[in-house]
């Protein structure tokens, strides 16, 4: 009894193991289900160009920090010859580019790869503090911002609507208030950074935010938003309209009312964005997020290993799947076959020839390499060495129907090569043998029988979903481990026996 | 579907799955299966055990005995020539004669020194054994059947089997060779399985690929209802090979000789499962009556031979027989 429940427990453990892997791969690594579900991949370029003074030159520039919403999987910094620095300033990432002597035109990239963020990895955002530093400078404008605060207020209910309500009564040319507070500012930048000062003389924690939208295309414009902190999270607010949320597509880049570069002893600067999307694979996806991410996962997983190497392993997994299903076959249904496992190799096999041309080339080998046995058994030849005639005769078969098929522009009869000989040969004197001792009826029924498990384990193994979850999740084969395990203790009746003890169901 | 599985179950029967994860794996040391697998070893050690077996002529162990196999043939009129690993009867030959050098099966066809060297060989590279592994020959003496079955038999020696569990004979059936089975008596090529009722050693009804027959598919000749001669000591013999083998699921094959009477003739640690068939029961009813009453039971102790064919005379008799009997009457 003892063992039954060490059985249990065993299949248990595997089971939650299992399932608790593929469920932590899928949610927080993200590591995709469905083997073509694409993700959206943008590569945004921005260029800095200038012409040098031949003396010394410093340039920076803002960068974005990928704290939500989107996540950099690759950055890159194109800048031969400048001394290189990265450091936070304030709010923002900063980047400074500093060269003693340049001469000419000069050109520096800086490139990154982003996608959005999964789910589970969305970081929360520290809060923000109220801060007293932006002010208005004469008692005119604070008596300005007073009465617009409070007219505002008057009218609104919540932080929501105080922003919304702002941003529009600023906009309206006919308020005289609106129109002192915005006296000489002209930009959009510097129009922000009045209503900035609006709203935290109303003691709302305000901050502008330039934003660069995600779409195709060169000299893309960064545009201004406005966010404010409502004491749990940040709310965007698009300065022109006052409406309320930022797009998806939005990549939030530098903050506050800076410009996003400063050039010091050049001339002529000029910044300019470009982007570009890529549509990637899930799983490559996955891959680069890992990448970006040192961890248990991204050091001992089967993606890191070379491609070749990989490709292997991506149909070697799928062997486990196809031994269930033999093992489905044989203690459920009760289908006879030439060897245990046999037929996965064929199956296998035919992965490569497609279903039809791997059964009608599996038929031909066995029964050319039949013939040719039961022309052997005249000869009276010792075991071992029959079988190496047999086996030299399938490889020099396999030869000839490739050649055959190459002249007669079937290229499929090529992929023979790929059936695994030694194993045909095993099966061509297995059935050999059953067909002189237990007649010819019984050999093709086992011949068949083998076929016949060989295309269901084909069918099951080339579904692609099955595939790519074998290969993305380890956490699938433990699954299958508890799965053989627990067939493994099945003693109940098989398909066949239905039919065979029929004469004792009455 | 559902139903016929609903009426097996009731009925007892057992299947592959269950004989071989229950009874199989549970009752049967692996360590002690050479005994069985290997006839060679079977032999000495029923010999040892006082149980009857055909005689051992000679064994032949290497390539270059096969190659002089005619002259150790040579002293014996009649043989059988066995692999000592074989599986399901195959690769035995039965010679009833030896005439110019040619060795005359008992299906009356003829067989070349060439061809019996031949077929030695590949005894000893293997080919009939279950693992391919390299094997024995066994010359054996030649069983003259008793002549009580020649009207339910064609050719062959007809031979029983009984399947004894944990020493208890719980099911036993007649084994006849038919046209179709060349003259062997196993099931799977095409030998007939008639019932036998343990308590009295009356055959059944017959089982002919997976059917019920109550003739012999070649004579013609009705199958039950005939007396099993030396039934006493085909129930000794065989409840004895459990201590003599320590299997708790056994099959043992018994063939009656006109001179010796029952010879065990070999011992099977898988035995097949249409036994049932022929008897119209289920083995799991009667195995479970085994295990609760004896192996589960508090005083966990197997009786003495006799006492446990006592006990499964009692127990598993078949219903029909007194219909049989007064049928026949």
């Amino acid at each position: 009894m003892s063992n039954r429940y060490h059985l249990h427990i065993l299949v248990a453990i595997l089971m939650t193991l299992g399932v608790a892997l593929t469920y932590y791969q899928h949610t927080a690594l993200g590591v995709p289900l469905t083997p073509d579900s694409k993700e959206e991949i943008w590569t945004v370029e921005a260029n800095l160009v200038f012409d040098a003074r031949n003396r010394p030159a410093k340039l920076s520039m803002y960068l974005p920090e990928f704290k939500e919403r989107f996540q950099s999987l690759h950055e890159r910094f194109v800048s031969d010859g400048y001394g290189m620095k990265v450091e936070q300033e304030d709010d923002n990432r900063l980047v400074t580019w500093s060269i003693r002597k340049p001469e000419g035109r000069q050109s520096l990239y800086y490139t990154v790869s982003l996608a959005k963020m999964t789910d589970a990895r969305k970081l929360k955002k520290p809060g923000a503090t109220y801060t007293q530093k932006n002010q208005f400078s004469t008692p005119i404008e604070e008596l300005a911002a007073e009465s617009l605060t409070a007219e505002i207020r008057s009218k609104t209910a919540d932080i929501h609507t105080f922003v919304t309500m702002a941003i529009r009564t600023l906009a309206d040319s006919d308020n005289n208030n609106a129109q002192l507070l915005l006296d000489k500012a002209v930009s959009a930048t510097a129009r922000a950074s009045v209503l900035v000062r609006l709203l935290s003389h109303a003691h709302i924690p305000a901050e502008i935010i330039h934003t660069l939208p995600l779409k195709q295309g060169v000299n893309i414009e960064p545009k201004i938003w406005l966010r404010c902190y409502n004491g749990e999270q940040w709310l965007y607010f698009d300065i022109g309209t006052g409406d309320e949320g930022l797009p998806e597509d939005m990549l939030p880049w530098w903050k506050g009312d800076g410009p996003v570069f400063t050039a010091n002893g050049v001339r002529n600067p000029e910044l300019s964005f470009s982007i570009s999307k890529d549509v990637l694979n899930s799983m490559q996806l996955a891959d680069m997020r890992l990448r970006g991410r040192p961890s248990l996962f991204s050091e001992f997983s089967l993606s890191g290993l070379p491609v070749q190497t990989q490709i292997v392993y991506q149909t070697l997994l799928t062997v486990p799947l196809g031994v269930l299903v033999i093992l489905v076959l044989r203690s459920f249904v009760g289908l006879v076959t030439f060897g245990t496992f046999t037929p996965v190799l064929i199956a296998l096999a035919f992965r490569e020839t497609q279903l039809l041309w791997g059964i009608f080339l599996f038929t031909l080998i066995t029964s050319i390499g039949l013939l040719v046995r039961f022309y052997l058994e005249q000869l009276r030849l010792l075991l071992v060495p029959r079988m190496a005639v047999i086996l030299t005769v399938v490889v020099v078969c396999m030869g000839v129907i490739s050649i055959l098929g190459h002249k007669l522009g079937m290229e499929r009869g090529l992929s023979i090569a790929l059936f695994p000989m030694v194993i045909l040969t095993m099966a061509i004197e297995r059935m050999s043998i059953i067909w002189e001792e237990r007649g010819a009826a019984e050999a093709i029924k086992t011949g068949i029988g083998s076929l016949i498990a060989a295309s269901i384990t084909y069918a099951v193994i080339n579904i692609p979903l099955f595939e790519h979850w074998m290969f993305a999740f380890p956490g699938i084969t433990l699954i299958l481990l508890a799965l053989m395990l627990m067939i493994g203790r099945y003693s109940g009746y098989r398909l066949s026996e239905l039919s065979r003890f029929k004469a004792l169901g009455k | 579907m559902w139903s016929r599985l609903q009426k097996l179950r009731r009925n007892g029967v057992l299947t592959i799955n269950n004989r071989n994860a229950n009874y199989i794996l549970r009752y049967n040391d692996r360590k002690k299966y050479p005994l069985v697998d290997d006839k060679l070893k079977t032999k000495q050690l029923a010999i040892e055990h006082d149980v009857s077996v055909p005689g051992l002529l000679t064994h032949l162990d290497s390539e270059s005995a096969a190659k002089d196999i005619t002259k150790v043939l040579d002293p014996f009129p009649d043989f059988v020539v066995k692999p000592a690993q074989g599986a399901g009867g195959d690769g035995i030959l039965v010679i009833q004669a030896s005439h110019n050098g040619r060795y005359i099966k008992t299906s009356g066809q003829a067989v070349t020194a060439k061809e019996m060297e031949h077929h030695c060989s590949n005894i000893l590279a293997g080919l009939f054994s279950l693992g391919g592994h390299r094997d024995v020959i066994l010359v054996e003496e030649r069983i003259r059947p008793s002549h009580v079955f020649d009207q339910i038999a064609y050719q062959g020696v007809p031979d029983v089997r009984v399947i004894v569990f944990c020493g208890f004979p719980v099911m036993a059936m007649l084994r006849l060779p038919t046209r179709q089975s060349q003259g062997k008596a196993n099931l799977h090529q095409g030998a007939i399985g008639a019932g036998l009722d343990i308590s009295t050693g009356h055959t059944l009804q017959g089982v002919w690929f997976n059917e019920i027959t109550l003739s012999h598919p070649d004579t013609g000749n009705q199958l039950s209802g005939l007396p099993m001669p030396f039934w006493d000591d085909i129930l000794d013999l065989s409840a004895r090979c459990y201590e003599m083998t320590d299997l708790g699921y056994l099959g043992v094959d018994i063939v009656i000789d006109d001179t010796r009477g029952p010879l065990m003739l070999e011992l099977n640690a898988r035995p097949g499962l249409n036994i049932q068939i022929a008897n119209q029961a289920g083995l799991l009813s009667r195995l479970k009556d085994i295990e609760d009453n004896f192996i589960y039971a508090k005083n966990r102790k197997i009786p003495e031979p006799a006492d446990r064919i006592d006990y499964a005379r009692n127990r598993f008799a078949a219903p029909q027989v007194a219909n049989l009997e007064t049928g026949a009457a």
